[in-house]
């Protein structure tokens, strides 16, 4: 994941029922915080801007894990993982794609 | 002793015309299901004399105490202590044969073969994997290799897919939840629970049962195995009815609005797999009814047993039907309702 914590560019896309959307171009520093260098066609009304802002703000991501033995079962559990950790970065771009529905591509 | 023989003492006679039946009803099942019980087979009483006499019609079966022991006529007329029905050995024997070959015709099968299969055919052969009590060694395996097979019924999907649009579209225009949102990380738990009903109550109307009560609980992270921080951020308790949620402070409710959304949405998704078991059993939901296909998947997922846990095979508690409906639905809703919220907070 080394490549990752560098200042790296990746596409910005859109997943939606009828395709994909190309939303812009961003770049993720080594303490994970995005920057959004293009905002294309829907994103340009501030869209992917406000998500960065938004996802900047997380100091911690929740990396789902089983749950300790003995939980009840339907237990959710979660690796607390913070900023600046390797596996921070990781962890956003799955919650961009989990809740935001957009998927970052190295460029 | 010869089936002859017993024709001739003639012991038909003396265990009456109803046990003999039996008997032959039991040859009958061990011959259709391939069994052989020892000294039971025609093949060994009628070693020693060949065909029956007589040109009699087919063989009745020998007792299978007679045949086990080498008692005769002798006793033929009375009581004997050594009877031992035969009825619960077949059953069991044919319970042992159903759970095996499920298991075989599983374990031959690709992964691709059995994705082809329909959803109500896995069903049956879960239930074949379950007709000894809980299976195990290659039959459990056979079960696990079934939920990672297993998908979401494409209707009820969609369904759940209509109804995740709805109630993005309803909830999106709430000031108080867009707020929320914006602002969870400072937000009192009694003002995070208060929005987090909202949600619950737009999906329990959609799933046409009362929402459920939120019963807040503060567990600490703990430290796992290898040595990373986790924390529990809630569960679905069938015994109450309750959706408990941690609301420590370093919790996933507690410090994300998204994964909050989550959580509720996925634990009342467990509680809506209940329900539509709860009905299916009490025959309101038929062979024909939208629902039946996938509430077929969860009644076999749904007993202590047929529900497997994250430390015996974590690809398959997350793929189990149960496990798997909540995960879909509750990351496909919360990301529609949080898009949607996002919208209309900007358009203001």
């Amino acid at each position: 994941m080394a490549s990752e914590t560098a200042a790296e560019r990746y596409e910005a896309v859109e997943l939606t029922e009828n395709g994909e959307k190309p939303l812009g171009t961003v770049e993720f520093d080594a303490a994970g915080t995005l920057t959004v260098r293009e905002e294309k066609g829907a994103a340009k009304d501030g869209a992917l801007a406000r998500i960065a802002q938004q996802v900047n703000g997380k100091k911690v991501m929740y990396v789902e894990a089983p749950p300790p033995e003995g939980s009840p079962r339907f237990t959710l559990a979660s690796r607390i993982v913070n900023r600046g950790e390797p596996d921070f970065i990781p962890a956003l771009k799955n919650y961009l794609r989990t809740y935001y529905k957009i998927e970052l591509r190295p460029q | 002793m010869t089936r002859g023989a017993a024709r001739a003492d003639p012991r038909a006679k003396a265990w009456g015309a109803k046990d003999m039946a039996t008997q032959q009803q039991n040859q009958w099942i061990f011959n259709a299901l391939g069994l052989t019980i020892p000294g039971l087979s025609p093949g060994k009483d009628d070693a020693d004399d060949g065909a029956p006499p007589d040109g009699a019609p087919a063989p009745e079966a020998a007792h299978a105490d007679d045949a086990r022991s080498g008692n005769g006529a002798a006793d033929a007329g009375g009581s004997r202590e050594d009877d031992v029905p035969l009825a619960p050995v077949v059953a069991a024997k044919a319970k042992e044969k159903q759970v095996k070959d499920a298991s075989d015709k599983v374990t031959a099968m690709s992964d691709d073969d059995l994705k082809k299969l329909s959803s109500a055919d896995k069903v049956k052969m879960v239930k074949d994997l379950f007709a000894n009590g809980k299976p195990t060694g290659d039959a459990r395996k056979a079960q696990i290799k079934i939920y990672k097979d297993m998908d979401i019924d494409p209707a009820f999907k969609k369904r759940e897919e209509e109804r995740a649009d709805r109630m993005a579209k309803t909830l999106s225009s709430d000031k108080d939840l867009q707020e929320a949102r914006k602002n969870w990380t400072t937000l009192s738990a009694a003002d995070k629970v208060k929005a987090l009903k909202k949600i619950i109550a737009a999906q329990s109307k959609e799933y046409g049962f009362d929402p459920p009560q939120i019963e807040t609980e503060t567990t600490a992270p703990y430290t796992a195995a290898d040595g990373s921080k986790h924390i529990v951020n809630g569960h679905f308790e069938a015994s109450d009815g309750k959706l408990h949620l941690n609301v420590h402070a370093e919790s996933s409710i507690s410090q994300d609005f998204e994964s909050a959304l989550n959580t509720t949405l996925h634990e009342n998704g467990h509680n809506y797999q209940a329900r539509l078991v709860k009905d299916m059993r009490a025959g309101k939901i038929k062979p024909g009814d939208p629902d039946y296909a996938q509430a077929a998947m969860f009644d076999v997922n749904e007993d202590g047993d047929a529900y497997i846990p994250p430390k015996e095979d974590y690809d398959a508690y997350v793929k189990q039907p149960e496990e798997d409906h909540s995960r879909t639905m509750g990351a496909d809703m919360s990301a529609k309702i949080n898009k949607a919220l996002d919208e209309a907070s900007a358009a203001h």
